[in-house]
């Protein structure tokens, strides 16, 4: 899986650690999620959406594919 | 720059190490888990310590019938808090944490262990009956054996 994590995260002007704490994980997850070694749980992924407020696959997208 | 995502480079976001999160309840000193271990370690410590020093302490006033079962005692308390130790640090952690973490602090436990039955048999050299591992394990069967014995005699 693919994700827009830090193009949103760097459109705002967050660390990791700021948009880990909004999240509630460890600044490590935020950036294993960025560089794509782990993909994130249902709930963590909704937590992404509702604070980027934007729709899920709007977000993360399967490998190969474009967003 | 990023190259992939054309997204400058933040100083402060340091990459991803898988170290890091092996280490993460113990070396890293800023993490809620770090602390929470440290704190416990200590006092898992003073446990092991109290048992070592107690019991030969007190074979005289108990006798050694009694005095038998205070590294049982003491072995039980340190196994109940190594457990609740090790389901509160994973409480301590996030989802990713859990995830990667948990193999890995499973084996060092399963090393811990190792060592303590390796420590557990050299005591054994030292004074077979005080030996948890006798207690436990051998003075139950051989207690049986007796009563098996016995009643065939009778």
């Amino acid at each position: 899986v693919t994700n827009r994590l830090r193009v949103l995260r760097a459109e705002r002007n967050w660390t990791q650690a700021a948009l880990a704490e909004k999240l509630e994980v460890s600044r490590q997850t935020v950036n294993a999620i960025e560089v794509g070694k782990y993909d994130p749980s249902l709930p963590l992924a909704f937590k992404i959406s509702q604070l980027f407020n934007q729709p899920i696959e709007a977000i993360f997208s399967p490998n190969g594919a474009r967003s | 720059m990023n190259p992939t995502t054309n997204v400058p480079d933040d100083p402060t976001d340091r990459p991803f190490r898988y170290s890091s999160i092996f280490w993460w309840g113990l070396f890293d000193k800023n993490s809620e888990g770090s602390r929470y271990m440290r704190r416990r370690s200590w006092i898992g410590l003073a446990f092991v310590a109290a048992g070592i020093l107690l019991t030969p302490m007190l074979r005289a006033p108990l006798g050694p019938e009694i005095a038998r079962f205070v590294p049982v005692i003491f072995g039980f308390a340190a196994a109940v808090w190594i457990a609740t130790t090790f389901t509160r640090y994973l409480r301590c952690l996030d989802e990713m944490q859990r995830q990667l973490h948990y193999e890995p602090m499973a084996i060092t436990y399963g090393v811990v262990m190792a060592a303590a039955l390796v420590l557990g048999c050299l005591q054994l050299t030292i004074d077979w009956r005080f030996n948890p591992l006798y207690v436990v394990f051998a003075e139950p069967i051989r207690g049986l054996a007796l009563a098996v014995v016995t009643r065939r005699r009778a």
